[in-house]
């Protein structure tokens, strides 16, 4: 697989820059040809703040035509856009903020306000040529899509419905035996979807049916010029003839920094409106204890890290990413001692043997990322964690066993990257680089964690390496659950995640008046309210208005208060809030339970998501023939159906 | 045996033990990969795998080097009669009179080469090397370094005959044109004594 | 009788009193010298011999059956003349074959046998040889010896004697059979070898007959020379030759010179038919010098100097000819070889006179420039057109025309200089090596030739073998541009054909 990697924030900055540094040595930064990265991954810098982004000379603009290239997706709204008056106005939102605001959940209400609210999506069409959403498109379109296969897409809207149900079969089929060229090129044939590939919501985008790429040009203060900064600038074009391109995106995020992960989600449902199937992977780094560099609490961050994480792993397979790959950034601290340019090459290394592209010859399209996203989601309805083990040894005969022992427990030299217990995973996904027997890695795992020695959960992805070395990354899925006092035990992945939520859940508390703004507009406030603390808070604040009729805009927020209390009392099955939910995670690690995170929240649409706790509970119930559904349930459940069929593109909303 | 024609034997010997390493440095990786393979491997798809493209930059210094380094061997060696009393550039009256004569030499000496290099697929073989970005910078100072060893030959063929005052240019000329050699297959004895293991 | 007696006694006597001065006569009693003195009959003491005792001994050995023989010793019963009678002589020569040249060595003397002689009575025989030369009737003394009359072996009572003077028969001039014989007298009679019976085993003849060749002259024609070969009409033209005779004779030595009207390399034939010019000795031959050396019997060089013969005059003047040896031993004559020579040169036109290199730069490099010259003046009244080229030469290589021919007329009293100027004769091979240089022309010289003498020049050229040093902008730029179209190829190879290895 070729991931386009996008570095969101400061530490995925700092991360990518690792993944794309030049292999080629330049000479006063010039070079001959293209910028030479390892495996040939293709990358973009994401960030909020400027000044951030232009103090780092690695990167330059992508809109200047520079390679690696940094984009600030605030950027693209105008100065006088009327959608930032209309965001401003209504929800408090500055959509060109300098830095972003660290509020953890900031991005997502953005990017939920662009989702939900008609009104303004018709302003961005009109305003950015039939884009409802400037923003992610600008992301994408601009910062990844020209990397990846999905460029090469023809994009012609009159091949019709008829393609797009043979891409779809055809996705799902990945007949094997196909060289990497084949499958991208067989993606960049099914590409030549119209835009029926919409959105779950029914959100249909008639505009999206049309040439992306006249979309893209509509943007026009955004094309990009050549420049002659040392590269060739068809870096910058990424649809350029005979360039290897992307065939999967590796976010990098920090699990509570401030730019954070909240780009992730909403990009990974605009490229599934595109390419439903298109591999997303998520690598999070955890935010780690105590105060960090900037002064950042740590109970903000663990706020900002839990709800990071919560949306990642409560997307539903085939709306959200395929996997989240975590790391500790607390291991990494104690494990090179605050030395961060050695962390972020760390972090770069133990990624290599899975994005290392040379494969065994004898195992022909072994990783491409389809079949990667296969895997990892085989069985699961939400996406898994996957635990990083890494080790790195001299080449030495019979080194497979030691090589796997010091990965999973992270002792002599071998590095785990987050707290967990390897005999609680269900599946792990051995990548190695080097000469090594696939049986005999085999047999060595199944040795420690107790997986069946099969290929079917133990999966050997062999890649040729270094001269002299061995390595090996061991992806653990999901290994937690099933030990109800694990979540007390120091070094297992219950304790972790339990502490990160615990300490969210105490910020939650504590900070409210950090977290909802006193200046933010009402129905904000109160959309906020209810995301965070439910109808507990609609009526603190009642209860705080109390008294307060003459105030006319006291008497009016009041108003909304009662409004919305009502509502919400109204719903057959009240809305999960994230305060609810958390404590609901804490009480399912404390159980064992599986998975750690159930349900999805919204901040502004809570209503249409079906809670997959209620879907637990119904399958249960019905298995039990104890209840049956409310007709409410059945139409959401049936809704909910015909959502991904559309989404899947196997019907289509006339 | 003259100290020349020693020189000459380690430089060459250098080249020729580099090719035969390399040769055998693949030979291992098939050999290995071929037991870790549960199928049939043919060593044109290893070594398609195997290679992995080590930039624009560095491809271009390093056929640089090597069509350079092909000039200073024939400097160092034939341009005066230090080897040969017949097969020397100064035998050929036409090119030593010639104010260009010395390109003139040269280019015919880079285009035997560059003819080579597009014949073996030289940035192929540097492809199967991992070569850190500290290499690969002293594979691409080589360039400046063979043109120390070309100036010196060039200095000792305007000053033939020798005299005892040249012998430190010639030997820092053979000094540089060794180094460079050396460090120009360095990646392939690397690989062979890590291989070796 | 009496007489005879007297002396031997006399001789014994004073024998014995020089052994007692000596030491005493040791008697039978082993005494030595120096005794008593006393007279003792069987003494040794005493040291003096007197006739009483010598008488005594005498008498004492009487009964001895040695003293019969002691007698006979001491006396010897004279023999009349009546009785001699001459020895037999032969004639004495062990060489084995009956021909003989005439510089072999024999050994020739005389055998005497004289068996009925005593020594008492025996005469001094004068032996004398004699030869019979070839084509002669009489027989003439060469050589003579005396025998004396104790010569002779005691036991066998013969003797030999050799004729030193007589070794070989180079002395004679002619060939044929020679006979010897040996010739004898006592004073009283005469007698010779003729009819003793041959003893051929013992070299004993009583005539013998040699028959005598001889060994011809020879010139080897392969040590012919001629010295110059190529000379003006007028020169001092050496022959040279090597010449044997086993004879050691006095040969006659002849130099035969033809005129060669062929131009065919080869011209050989025909030549013996050239009529002669001035040739007393050999009508067909242009000239004929003859002279005698004293041939040895290995080959020894001698030359013919024809200095003062005039043979060659100035109508030879271009012409080429050739010439034979006669040898002649006085016996027999034998020829040599045709050797080729001399070419005669041209009678001159004009005179040459080189002169010396002029090189641009001192250091004499070989890019650098040189001028030649060489002053021509005609010999003849009307003056000449000359047309002269130069050549140049470097050591080990060879002559390359330099420039262009250059033409003038020349006249009779003035120089005519022909001058080549700042010329590039040199390559850059050339470093290091001794040249020289030579001019040829179309007339010929005084020296009748049509080119000078090779000329060398001062001093080699100089070793330095590249013209621009290392700080010029010519090998700077050589330099930078080799370093660019390296890199130049180096990129466009790069970027067309590899493209970073993808």
């Amino acid at each position: 697989m070729i991931p386009c990697v996008v570095g969101i924030g400061g530490c995925g900055g700092k991360v990518l820059k690792e993944f794309l540094r030049n292999q080629d040595v330049t000479i006063r930064g010039k070079s001959l040809g293209e910028h030479l990265s390892f495996c040939g991954i293709k990358g973009v810098w994401l960030d909020s703040a400027t000044m951030d982004a232009q103090k780092e000379n690695f990167y330059g603009r992508l809109e200047d035509g520079s390679y690696p290239g940094y984009l600030i997706p605030p950027e693209v709204i105008k100065d006088n856009s009327k959608i930032f008056d209309y965001v401003a106005d209504n929800y408090g939102y500055d959509l060109k903020s300098a830095g972003f605001d660290r509020r953890a959940e900031y991005l997502k209400a953005v990017f939920e306000i662009f989702e939900t609210d008609e009104k303004l999506k018709d302003i961005a069409r009109d305003e950015y040529q039939g884009e409802d959403n400037p923003i992610q498109a600008y992301i994408w379109k601009r910062g990844i899509r020209p990397y990846t296969i999905l460029s090469l897409v023809s994009n012609d809207a009159k091949e019709g419905a008829s393609s797009a149900l043979k891409a779809q079969r055809s996705l799902a089929e990945e007949p094997e035996g196909m060289t990497r060229g084949d499958e991208a090129s067989k993606i960049g044939e099914v590409e030549t979807l119209p835009s029926s590939s919409e959105k779950s919501e029914g959100a249909q985008s008639k505009v999206r049916a049309k040439n992306p790429l006249k979309m893209l040009e509509g943007l026009s203060s955004l094309v990009p010029k050549k420049t002659n900064n040392g590269t060739n600038g068809s870096n910058n074009n990424g649809s350029a003839q005979g360039l290897k391109l992307c065939d999967s995106i590796l976010f990098i995020a920090s699990l509570g920094g401030g730019t954070g992960t909240g780009f992730i989600n909403p990009v990974t449902s605009y490229v599934r409106s595109e390419q439903p199937n298109f591999p997303a992977f998520v690598l999070g780094v955890l935010t780690e204890k105590g105060t960090d560099d900037r002064g950042t609490h740590e109970g903000q961050r663990d706020l900002g890290a839990v709800i990071a994480m919560y949306d990642l792993l409560t997307k539903r397979v085939g709306r959200g990413v395929d996997g989240l790959i975590l790391v500790d950034n607390e291991i990494l601290l104690r494990t090179f001692e605050k030395n961060y340019p050695a962390i972020n090459r760390a972090i770069f290394d133990i990624m290599k043997p899975f994005i290392e592209l040379r494969n065994y010859p004898d195992v022909g399209n072994q990783g491409d990322s389809l079949a990667m996203k296969r895997v990892f989601l085989e069985g699961l309805k939400l996406p898994p964690v996957l635990v990083p083990c890494y080790c790195s040894q001299k080449r030495a005969e019979g080194s497979e066993g030691d090589l796997v022992k010091k990965a999973l427990y992270g002792q002599d030299g071998g590095l785990k990257l987050f707290d967990c217990d390897p005999k609680r995973a269900d599946m792990a996904y051995v990548f190695t680089r080097g000469f090594v027997h696939t049986d005999k890695v085999r047999r060595a795992v199944h040795d420690h964690t107790g997986l069946p020695d099969n290929e079917k959960r133990i999966m050997v992805y062999r890649k040729i390496g270094d001269h002299g070395s061995d390595e090996m990354l061991i992806l653990l899925r999901n290994p937690y659950g099933e030990d109800p006092e694990a979540y007390k035990k120091e070094g297992t992945f219950e304790n972790r995640v339990y502490g990160i939520v615990d300490k969210g859940l105490k910020y939650l508390d504590e900070k409210e008046n950090d977290i909802i703004l006193a200046g933010m507009p009402d129905d904000t406030k109160i959309a906020l309210g209810t995301y965070f603390y439910g109808e507990s808070w609609l009526d603190k604040m009642l209860k705080e208005l109390d008294g307060s009729e003459t105030n006319k805009r006291r008497k009016k927020f009041k108003k909304k208060l009662t409004k919305a209390k009502s509502d919400l009392e109204s719903e057959e099955v009240q809305p999960p809030t994230l305060l609810g939910e958390l404590e609901k995670s804490k009480s399912r690690l404390e159980m064992g339970n599986t998975p750690a995170f159930l349900d999805e929240l919204n901040i502004f649409t809570r209503d249409k998501v079906v809670s997959a706790t209620r879907e637990l509970d119904m399958a249960q119930a019905y298995n039990n023939g104890e209840s049956s559904l409310t007709e409410k349930e059945i139409r959401d459940i049936v809704k909910s159906e015909i959502d991904k069929m559309i989404a899947a593109g196997s019907i289509k909303e006339m | 045996m003259s100290l020349d024609l020693l020189a000459m034997l380690l430089v060459f010997g250098l080249l020729i033990v580099g090719a035969g390493l390399h040769k055998r440095n693949m030979e291992r990786i098939y050999t290995k990969m071929v037991a870790l393979s549960s199928k049939d491997v043919s060593k044109k798809d290893l070594y398609e795998e195997l290679s992995a493209p080590q930039g624009s930059n560095f491809n271009a210094f390093a056929l640089t080097a090597w069509i350079l380094l092909s000039i200073a061997v024939a400097y160092f060696y034939f341009l005066t009669p230090r080897i040969s009393l017949e097969f020397n550039y100064l035998q050929i009256a036409p090119l030593a009179k010639s104010p260009i004569g010395l390109v003139t030499f040269a280019a015919v000496v880079a285009f035997v080469t560059t003819v080579a290099i597009v014949s073996l697929d030289l940035p192929k073989v540097y492809s199967f090397y991992e070569m850190p970005k500290r290499l690969k910078a002293a594979i691409m100072s080589t360039v400046p370094v063979l043109g120390v060893s070309i100036t010196c030959s060039t200095y000792m063929a305007t000053v033939y005959p020798p005299e005892f005052s040249t012998t430190f240019i010639s030997a820092l000329g053979f000094v540089t044109l060794f180094g460079s050699v050396a460090i120009l297959l360095s990646p392939i004895y690397i690989r062979a004594m890590g291989v070796t293991k | 009788m009496k007489a005879c007696k007297g002396l031997c006694t006399l001789i014994l006597m004073i024998f014995l009193s020089s052994v007692t001065i000596v030491g005493g006569v040791p008697g039978p009693a082993g005494g030595g010298g120096g005794g008593d003195g006393s007279d003792n009959k069987h003494g040794g003491s005493s040291s003096k011999l007197t006739l009483k005792k010598f008488v005594n001994y005498l008498e004492d050995w009487e009964d001895e059956k040695e003293f019969d023989r002691m007698k006979e010793l001491l006396w010897k019963e004279p023999w009349t003349k009546e009785t001699y009678i001459p020895p037999a002589v032969w004639f004495y020569c062990s060489y084995p074959n009956d021909t003989i040249s005439r510089s072999d060595e024999l050994d020739i003397g005389a055998y005497i046998q004289d068996d009925h002689n005593p020594i008492d009575i025996r005469r001094v025989v004068h032996l004398y040889l004699e030869v019979q030369d070839p084509g002669e009737e009489e027989f003439r003394t060469v050589a003579s010896q005396k025998i004396q009359v104790d010569e002779y072996d005691q036991k066998y009572n013969n003797t030999q004697r050799l004729f030193p003077e007589v070794r070989s028969f180079d002395y004679l001039d002619r060939v044929g059979d020679v006979k010897l014989r040996i010739r004898a007298t006592d004073g009283v009679s005469v007698w010779d070898s003729t009819n003793r019976r041959d003893n051929p085993k013992s070299g004993r003849y009583g005539e013998r007959v040699l028959t005598v060749y001889n060994n011809p002259a020879k010139i080897n024609s392969t040590t012919m020379n001629i010295e110059p070969d190529l000379a003006r009409w007028d020169e001092y033209i050496i022959y040279t030759f090597d010449l044997a005779d086993k004879d050691q004779d006095d040969v006659d030595v002849t130099l035969h010179v033809y005129r060669n009207n062929s131009v065919e390399k080869s011209g050989k034939e025909g030549l013996e038919n050239e009529t002669a010019r001035n040739c007393t000795a050999n009508g067909d031959a242009l000239f004929c010098i003859s002279r005698t050396f004293p041939a040895k019997r290995e080959e020894s060089t001698f030359s013919f100097n024809v200095e003062g013969s005039e043979i060659f005059d100035k109508e030879d003047a271009g012409k080429n000819f050739s010439y034979k040896f006669s040898c002649n031993d006085s016996m027999n004559t034998t020829w040599s070889e045709m050797g080729y020579g001399p070419q005669l040169k041209e009678i001159a036109a004009i005179t040459v006179e080189p002169n010396d290199v002029i090189p641009e730069d001192e250091n004499c490099y070989w890019w650098g420039r040189y001028s030649f010259s060489l002053k021509v003046c005609s010999l003849n009244p009307e003056g000449e057109d000359v047309t002269v080229t130069l050549f140049t030469k470097t050591e080990n290589g060879s002559a390359k025309q330099c420039g262009k021919s250059l033409t003038d007329h020349v006249t009779r009293g003035n120089v005519t200089t022909f001058a080549f100027k700042d010329l590039k004769p040199f390559d850059v091979t050339d470093r290091n090596k001794t040249f020289g240089y030579y001019f040829t022309y179309d007339v010929p010289d005084q020296k009748g030739d049509y080119k000078t003498e090779l000329k060398r020049g001062e001093s080699a050229i100089n070793p330095k073998a590249l013209e621009h040093p290392m700080l010029s902008l010519v090998t700077i730029s050589n330099l930078v541009l080799i370093g660019l179209i390296s890199l130049l190829v180096g990129i466009l190879m790069e970027r067309k054909l590899f493209r970073g290895g993808r």
